[in-house]
């Protein structure tokens, strides 16, 4: 076990290397001069010798991308070429509402995507399932800003129920863009939820529980869910892959003040550096939620706890 | 050699839509989407770009079936022109994705060893990037424009489409007319291309279709926060953004082109959905 958990930890750090690769390599797909795109035509020549030799764009790749992951080792991110401030900094203080938002959505789709996924497994082949499959199928092809701005139309401008955008207004703030952003998780859960749980009732544990006498529910909740949620806790950790990504489009519907609206302002006003260390930052968490994922199965799953241990 | 033969039949599961309606509906609507995109020069009612600002904002019907908007240009106009932007956008970055993927899961699934591990091994690195991180990594980089996103599009593609060929290909590699292939002393190139390549192809069109769908989802999202094709091209993501600061008073303006991504992005969804029931049944 213990060596499972080191060759995931081994591995996550390889992966995190190889992200740093992609990033640093992207950098050298800029078109043209980056000091140009960083400093404006109007900048100077020594101002762009200086950036240069900061970004060390005159040295080889290897060299560049070494200073690069030993910079990010050490928390050092550059700075922003539009406020100056350190890059850690910045996302460090957009980061705190991104998170709480993440979070209140999670808790969405865990609390609709799930239920709603057990039902109509519970119920395969009725009206019921049929009307849960529609609804998810309908929320993996709506775009995410589409969501967000039919529920400001409707419930902001029309109804007057909900702030439009910020987060000034409380937890009433959060209701909008939280239900926006798990949209497309609810309906990924529901269909993973479903589809786990009809293998799992078709088991024969399922049909001795039942044979024992035991109530549905029991049969359905206790030994049912606990075996079908698996496959549905990975799926949970991949959506926050997507709540990250979905993150940026919310943000810019909603004016919230979190990473992904600063990334795309970033991204607006050419501030690279910035843009990457939003990127990285992401990505990184997203390596460490799934390795804790990993790490979690063997909690959650015996035949994996023992696989881990041989 | 000629391909394998059971490939042959692969064709014939295509008499089977007929018995699924919803596969059918989906592939009228995504065919209407395909006529609309290609012919939009001549079938828009109006010229996408042409500004009439005495008819800004004006409401669906009328002169303008789906209404004007914020400089008066029609928007079913825009709508139509946007469909073959959408398409473009997402079969030439499935494509890039397709290639590409194909290659490498080929390669890695047939020959294993070191290969395998170094690909696969990369194709989790590019996994680990958030949805759409990936994408805005490259784009702000190579900077906006309707090229860089497809080549964003495909770079994200790339390492599902891999996953998928390995993965048939390592069933393949080890079926019958492989080794029989190879004890008549074909390549492994040769193999490759005539035995493991045709039998790998018809599910990868399932999920080339499904993918689709994403790239197509993903394309408005990068035209959305002003990162695709640029003004004044007709971008759904794009008129869906500009409409969004006219969302009180003119709220056809973003959601006529935000119906018609998350329609298009629904039918090929269902496509592929019926398409890969449809091969999964004929190779069970």
């Amino acid at each position: 076990m213990g060596r499972y958990v080191l060759k995931r930890l081994v591995w996550s750090v390889f992966v995190l290397l190889g992200v740093t690769l992609v990033i640093q390599a992207t950098m050298s797909l800029v078109s043209g001069d980056p000091t140009v795109i960083l400093l404006g035509e109007t900048a100077t020549m020594e101002q762009r010798a200086a950036l240069r030799g900061e970004l060390g764009l005159d040295r080889p790749f290897v060299v560049r991308y070494a200073t690069y992951v030993t910079d990010v080792a050490r928390g050092n991110l550059g700075r922003s070429y539009r406020s100056r401030r350190p890059i850690l900094e910045e996302i460090r203080d957009a980061f705190p509402p991104t998170l709480k938002l993440s979070l209140v959505a999670l808790l969405i789709t865990v609390v609709i995507g799930l239920p709603a996924g057990v039902l109509s497994a519970v119920r395969a082949n009725t009206a019921t399932d049929r009307l849960v499959t529609a609804v998810s199928l309908l929320g993996l092809s709506v775009p995410v800003f589409l969501i967000g701005l039919l529920l400001i139309y409707l419930l902001a401008y029309r109804w007057q129920v909900f702030p439009v955008g910020g987060m000034d207004n409380g937890a009433a703030s959060y209701v909008l863009p939280a239900v926006t952003l798990a949209l497309t998780s609810i309906a990924v859960i529901s269909r993973m939820t479903r589809a786990s749980m009809l293998d799992v009732l078709g088991e024969d544990f399922i049909r001795t529980a039942r044979a024992k006498g035991l109530a549905e529910a029991v049969v359905v909740n206790k030994h049912g869910l606990k075996a079908a949620l698996v496959p549905v806790v990975t799926a949970l950790a991949l959506q926050v892959g997507l709540l990250i990504g979905g993150a940026v489009l919310t943000e810019t519907v909603f004016s919230w003040p979190g990473i992904g609206r600063l990334m795309v302002t970033a991204i607006k006003t050419r501030d690279l550096l910035l843009v990457q260390g939003c990127v990285l930052v992401l990505a990184a968490g997203f390596v460490v939620i799934n390795l804790l994922t990993d790490l979690s199965y063997t909690l959650l799953d015996p035949r994996i706890r023992h696989e881990a241990s041989a | 050699m000629k391909p394998a033969p059971d490939v042959a039949a692969a064709p014939g599961v295509f008499g089977r839509w007929t018995r699924d309606p919803v596969t059918l509906v989906s592939l009228v609507v995504v065919g209407l989407v395909l006529v609309v995109g290609i012919g939009a020069p001549f079938l828009a009612p109006y010229d996408p770009y042409a500004q009439n600002l005495p008819d800004r904002r004006a409401a669906p019907g009328g002169r303008f079936l789906l209404g004007a908007d914020e400089f008066g240009r029609d928007v079913l106009s825009r709508v139509m022109y946007g469909a073959g932007l959408a398409l473009r956008t997402a079969v030439v970055a499935t494509g890039i994705g397709l290639v590409s993927g194909t290659a490498l899961g080929l390669l890695a699934g047939f020959f294993g060893g070191w290969l395998d591990d170094v690909i696969m091994r990369a194709m989790d690195v590019l996994l680990a990037f958030p949805y759409l991180l990936l994408a805005i990594a490259v784009v702000s980089a190579l900077g906006p424009g309707e090229i860089t996103t497809q080549i964003a599009i495909g770079f994200w593609a790339l390492p599902s489409f891999a996953r998928v060929v390995r993965s048939s290909t390592l069933s393949l590699r080890e079926r019958d007319f492989v080794e029989a292939a190879r004890a008549q002393g074909a390549g492994a190139l040769r193999i490759i291309w005539c035995h493991v390549l045709p039998h790998a192809m018809w599910p990868l069109v399932a999920f080339a279709t499904l993918f689709v769908a994403r790239a197509i989802l993903l394309e408005s999202a990068l035209s959305f926060l002003g990162l695709g094709a640029q003004p004044p091209a007709a971008s759904w993501g794009g008129m869906v953004a500009s409409g969004r600061d006219y969302l009180r008073i003119a709220p056809h303006i973003a959601l006529v082109p935000g119906v018609a991504i998350a329609l298009t992005v629904l039918a090929f969804n269902l496509l592929g959905d019926g398409l890969r029931d449809i091969f999964q049944g004929g190779h069970a």
